[in-house]
Order: structure tokens, then sequence, then C-alpha cells
């Protein structure tokens, strides 16, 4: 069945990529009334693509053809029965009012093609992700977004996340609706992170195949001077860690792609820069190996400034401080996120009054930074959905920020 | 404990018009032994997708009967298999198995059926450019166009997902488990949706809501007689605005001559319109439903069944770009704003 399919090249696959992974996974799902259930998985797979537009094949199990790609087993995932405990804690801590899903994935992954000139790479990735809502008695519901790399298990029995998400549901629980109009705004790293992907990562990203062109970006100020961000798939503590990306392309550190402001680079996969005549960046993702490699951010690094939140805010005067944001969505010209929760700022100090609602801005919404932090961090959230692939491991370290207005309706 | 065992094997073998082909083969498994887990996994054989010769031949055959009309433009053709079987406690309880043909030109759905059989004729004898549309010819939404319209229309005005419209026409799509008495349920039907794409194993709750998103609504129409003479807006894709700010749809279409031909359109036509405003003017359904192609921006494009449905518009009032020589429209119409009265049982 599968040997005349790569036997048209035999002696071939200078231009042939494969992609084969062996994954196995756990999703763990906790209902409100406390029932926790749970489907495990096993995949191995993958997709073998031919080059001058010859088409491609996606299979299960072993790679068909004269040469496969041999991949060892992953790494087993932590016991299920500790994460089901762990959500029932969840489960009895928010008095059921939580409906959360936690995901965890050990994969190995290779990728063979052109760009490997040392043989195939071999990565193993091991992520997890913990989504869902808390509801509130009045109904309303916060947002629960956590991800990133390695055992899923700490993450989700972390009793200080769940000491500040306990807070942040009393927080939300007091607050009232944002005032529709445009408030001078301290950004908290979290929620600066969220604006910082969204209108400056996902707009230094590159077209799938360099369709449409997307060039003309290069040089355009999308943010202040102060603003310099690099994509580093190697950096420490970041969520993404690859040594090469799904093309096989070697990944070799960090890429600036902001440099005072102004979009200096695109991030390539081979496809889309062989179309710009760029050199790749290492940033050609796939979800799964049955899915066609896309351009995407790996960790998003935002340089930190010299102030510190007192002063951020101090300097604001009558504003906004935003505590957290989620559900970032970046629409070409436009960027939206919801206001899970923003807190007043009156004469430059923090209020204690809450509100909530949904930022609504323009991709150049950077432009307005008129103050940098000093601390940066990694967001916890490092989901990202793009062209119906999501990458839980798609990281932004950044400072707080402080904008001269950011538009936000109830 | 009851164990129920859910395989799906599902190959196919696509010829893009450029020529380039892909092959998919897949084998799954969605076992559970209690209520609410299950256990999912991808088997070491997969199954054999359709012979290339086969997909060959039928693109070559479609394509030289319908040289005339394709202008040197290719044709998609998709042939494919899904199998599904469910097996409760070791005895094969229930099984189906759905060999299919697709041809498509461009998003337009030309041929989708159960059955390797090709289709004995295109729906085309000639091409037709721009210039071919009169200002007065009836429009009439075929069922892709009729389909983009109402997923215009829900996303400007917010609502939520529709119901789904039946039953996906596409077999990779069809994603119900054999009917089990005393076993169907929720939990095998989620089985059957997680096994129709292992990338969506490990997708969060809530992230994508399953794995073809059920906004098309279901579209039922009173039959009518079709007009003889009309422009076909084949499929629909968004293109931009109008200065005026209407929403302006790059349109694949065909014009049908009035002498029971048709023309494929080759130029690039452009309509405007509000999909609310378009599908106001919508009078009855002018053929039976046949399958359709959406694209979805979130998930995979989706195919449904939908009619073609006759206007009460004219090709002068929608189309915004045109290369065609203006023709004045008849003096005599009985409505000032739509200058003709439709045209159905002419």
């Amino acid at each position: 069945m599968t040997a005349d399919v790569l036997s048209d090249v035999p002696d071939a696959l200078s231009d042939v990529t494969v992609r084969c992974e062996r994954a196995v996974g756990r999703v763990t799902t906790l209902a409100p009334d406390g029932t926790v259930s749970s489907r495990t998985t096993a995949f191995h797979g993958g997709r073998v693509v031919y080059g001058n537009g010859r088409g491609h094949r996606v299979f299960s199990g072993d790679m068909p053809g004269p040469r496969p790609l041999r991949l060892p087993e992953p790494g087993p995932l932590e016991e299920g029965e500790a994460v089901r405990a762990a959500l029932g804690a969840l489960h009895a801590r928010f008095g059921g009012a939580a409906e959360l899903c936690c995901t965890a994935v050990s994969a190995v992954r290779a990728v063979d093609g052109p760009y490997r000139v040392t043989g195939p790479s071999l990565q193993e990735r091991r992520v997890w992700s913990l989504t869902g809502d808390v509801t509130l008695p009045d109904g309303r519901r916060v947002p629960v977004g956590r991800s990133g790399r390695g055992p899923a298990l700490a993450y989700v029995a972390d009793a200080a996340w769940a000491e500040r998400t306990e807070w942040l549901c009393r927080a939300v629980g007091e607050a009232g609706p944002v005032e529709a109009g445009d408030h001078a705004a301290v950004l908290s790293p979290q929620a600066a992170g969220v604006l910082l992907h969204e209108a400056a990562g996902h707009f230094a990203e590159a077209a799938p195949y360099g369709a449409p062109a997307l060039d003309h970006r290069l040089g355009c100020r999308i943010a202040d001077e102060r603003i310099s961000l690099d994509d580093d798939p190697l950096a420490d503590g970041g969520p993404s860690r690859y040594t090469a990306d799904d093309d096989g392309v070697q990944a070799l550190g960090r890429t600036r792609i902001v440099h005072e402001g102004r979009l200096v680079r695109q991030l390539h996969g081979v496809a889309s820069a062989t179309a710009a005549r760029a050199m790749p960046t290492a940033s050609s993702r796939a979800a799964s190996v049955l899915q066609a490699p896309l351009p995407r951010m790996s960790n998003l690094v935002c340089s930190p400034g010299d102030a510190t939140l007192d002063e951020l805010a101090d300097a604001t005067g009558r504003g906004l401080l935003v505590h957290r944001v989620a559900d970032g969505i970046s629409r070409g010209g436009t960027v939206e996120a919801r206001l899970v929760l923003g807190e007043r700022i009156e004469h430059g100090r923090r209020t204690g009054r809450y509100v909530t609602g949904r930022v609504t801005e323009r991709t150049d919404v950077l432009t307005r930074v008129t103050g940098v932090g000093r601390v940066t961090e990694f967001g916890d959230n490092a989901l990202c959905g793009k062209a119906g692939q999501l990458l839980f491991d798609v990281g932004t370290c950044a400072p707080a920020l402080r904008l001269s207005r950011l538009r936000c309706v109830p | 404990m009851t164990c129920v065992r859910v395989t799906r094997r599902h190959a196919l073998l696509r010829r893009g018009a450029d020529g380039t082909e892909s092959v998919t083969a897949l084998a799954m498994s969605a076992e559970s032994r209690a209520p609410g887990a299950w256990r999912l996994r991808v088997l070491p054989t997969p199954p054999v997708p359709p012979s290339r010769s086969l997909v060959r031949a039928v693109a070559r055959e479609l394509g030289e009967k319908g040289a005339a009309a394709l202008g040197g433009d290719g044709l998609l053709v998709e042939a494919g298999g899904v199998a599904c079987e469910v097996v409760v406690d070791g005895v094969r309880s229930g099984a189906w198995y759905r060999p299919y043909l697709l041809v498509r030109d461009g998003d337009h759905v030309v041929h989708l059926r159960d059955g390797l059989r090709p289709p004995a004729a295109l729906p085309w004898s000639r091409t037709a450019g721009p210039e071919d549309v009169h200002d007065d010819d009836p429009v009439v939404l075929g069922p892709a166009a009729l389909l983009a319209l109402l997923a215009g229309r829900e996303e400007a005005v917010g609502t939520g997902p529709a119901p789904a419209a039946g039953a996906s026409p596409y077999p990779p799509h069809d994603l119900t488990p054999p009917h089990l008495p005393g076993h169907t349920g929720e939990g095998l039907a989620e089985a059957g949706e997680l096994l129709s794409d292992p990338a969506l194993w490990h997708v969060p709750h809530g992230t994508f809501t399953a794995a073809l998103r059920p906004t098309l609504p279901s579209v039922r129409l009173e039959r009518g007689a079709a007009p003889r003479r009309a422009l076909v807006l084949d499929s629909l894709v968004r293109h931009g605005r109008t200065s005026d700010g209407l929403p302006t749809w790059r349109a694949a279409f065909s014009v049908r001559d009035g002498t029971g031909g048709a023309g494929r359109g080759t130029g690039p036509l452009i309509v405007r319109g509000d999909p609310a405003a378009v599908l106001r003017h919508a009078l009855h359904a002018c053929g039976a439903g046949r399958p359709a192609l959406v694209r979805d921006p979130i998930a995979r494009a989706a195919y449904a069944w939908a009619p073609p449905v006759l206007t009460s518009l004219r090709a002068g009032e929608v189309c915004a770009v045109t290369a065609r020589p203006h023709r004045p429209r008849r003096e005599d119409s009985p409505c000032p704003d739509h200058p003709f009265p439709p045209t159905a049982g002419s």
C-alpha cells in the first residue's frame, strides 16, 4: 500500500520533509457537579511533504517507505489519579463553581528534510494546560487559563495560584462595568504580555507560504521607542523551548523583531522565507504533525524599562490599572481582549474599586506606551490558537507598561 | 463492565487543480470501559487509499469533457472512503463504510456522492466572462453563496452558532457512529467527533467547540421554478468593503443563457451587498439541495446541503466591479426598487 507512495522519490529525499510524532496525553475534566472524567490518548503518525508542489501524505502508524524515521516512546505522564485528586481539591476550594480541564501531553517529534544537514531533529515535548471557568454567584464567569512546559501536576496543585484565583474571583465579584471610552492605563506584566503578543507578535508573523506578502510591514512603527522585542525559542524560563523548528531549521537564539518600536524582522518558516527572499527564523510550528506548520512566535521577550509599578501608577494620575486580561485576539488592524479585572487609579493611587469589560484597540496601541516597568516576567498562560492550531507553549515575557490611553467598553 | 470500542479508518487521495496529489491514511480507535472515560489511539495499520490511477483517470476524463468550459483550469478530484465500526464486549455491533468521490471547481462543489462513479457531465458547456453578465439578469445564489451569506449575516449580528444543517454530505466529516441500540448517547458521539481528527485530541475544553463548528443553519425554502437566464453566484468569498461601507465579495459564477446551456465564469467578478439585505431578496429555492463548501475562519472548511435560491435582485444591483459594457435596464419595471419582477416560471 505504502511503498508506491514514496517510490516516486526513493533517492530524492533532499526535497522531502518528514515530520513524525509519538505522543501520549491525558485530558481530565472537572464538571461543576464534581464529576471528574478523563480520556487518554496515544498518537503515532506523521506527515510527509514532497517538494516542488508534489503534495503530501498524512499517515497514522509507522512512516511508510524505505527510510522510515524511528521514534522512541515518549516519556510517561504523571499518575492520572493524582491529577484527578488535584482537580477534586479545586472543586472543593471553589465551592463547586469551577469547570476545569487539565490537558497533559508528552511527545517525541522528529523532523527530517532539506534543512537537516546533521540528520533528523529529535525533540521531546512535554506541555500542559489548565483551562475553564469559575462561575460567580451572580452568574459571571472568571476565565481560568494556564499552560506551559513540563508536568502538569505541580501547577494544578499549586496552592499559591489557587489563592490568587480566589482573590481574583472575589475582586471580579465586587467589580462594576468599566466606563466606555479611553482611559490612561497601567498594564500589569500579564496584561502587557497579552497586548504585546496580539499587537506586535502576531503582526510580525509572516503569512504561511508568503501569501499575502506582508513585508511591507517591515520598518513600520508599531510601538513606542521604549519597546524592543525578541523572539527566542531558547529563552530561560520560557514556556517554549526547541532547538529546531518544524521545518527542521536550527534555532540559534533570539531574533530581534521590534527594535525601538519599529518592526525590523518577520517571523518566517521556510516557505514564507523563500517567498519573501528572507532567511527563515526557525519559527515554523505545527500543533500536530498532521497539520501544516505556520510561522508562529516562540517566546516573545520585551526589553525592560526602569520604572516600578507604583511609579507607573503615580505618573498616571487618573486611569486604570489593568490586572488581568484574557482571550486576546488579533484581527489584523484591531486587537481585542477580555478585561477580566481592572482597578481605578485616582490621584496616582490604586483605589480598590474594580471594573470588568473589554479592551478594543487598534494594532498600533503600543505606540501609546509612555512608561516601561523594570521587572519582566513570563505570563502564566502560553496558549495561542491560530488557524485551527493550538500551541500550549507560546510565551510572552513582559514588563508592566503605562499607556497614555486604552480604549475599553463594558 | 461493558467495553465499547469505536474504530474509524479514513483514506483519501486528493488531486488538486494544479495536479498536486495528497494522501491521507489514518486509522484510529476509541475504547471505553467506563462512562466518559475514553482511550484514544492510532492503529499501526492505516487503510489503503484509492489508487492514483483512478483519480488521475477521473481528472483526465472530466478535464476532457469540460475542456471548453474550463479554459485551462483544473478540477479538484478527491476519492476516498471512511469506515466506522463499533465493537461491544468483543462483538461487532455496528458498522458503515462510505466510499465517495468529490469534484470541485474552486470552492464550487460540482460532484459529491457516495461511490466512486464520476459525474456523467459537467454543468457548463463554455466559458463566460463578466462581459456576458447583463445588468437585468436575475441573480441566483448558488448553495455555497447562500451559506456564505448566512454565515456573514450571523457574524454581523453576533448570534451564536445556529443548529447544524444535518449530517455533513462530505463523508470524512460524517462523525456519526453506527447506531447502537442501548449504547447511543453523548459519550459515543464524543468519540465519533474525536476520531474525526487526532489533531483535536489534545485541544482543551472550549477552545474549538467541536470537530466541526455547527454554524450552518438549516435552509428550508419553498421550491419554485428556475429562471431561464440568470447570473448564478456559485460561491462568495469576502473581499472588502465599498467606500459606502457595503461588504464586497469575490464571486465564482456561471451564466445561464436562456437556451438551457450555462457558461462557467472565468473573469473576476466582485459583487457587493450586506448579507442580511441580500438574503431579504430571496424568493424561493429553484433547484434541489446540493452539497456546498463553506469556509470557516477558525475551524476547517465544512460541507452542508443547501439549494440554489432565486432572488429578486438583478445583476446590475450587485455587481461592484465589472469589465463589461454598460447595459441599461429595461424601462418597464413595475417596481422601482427591483426593476424587474421575478422571472420564475417565465
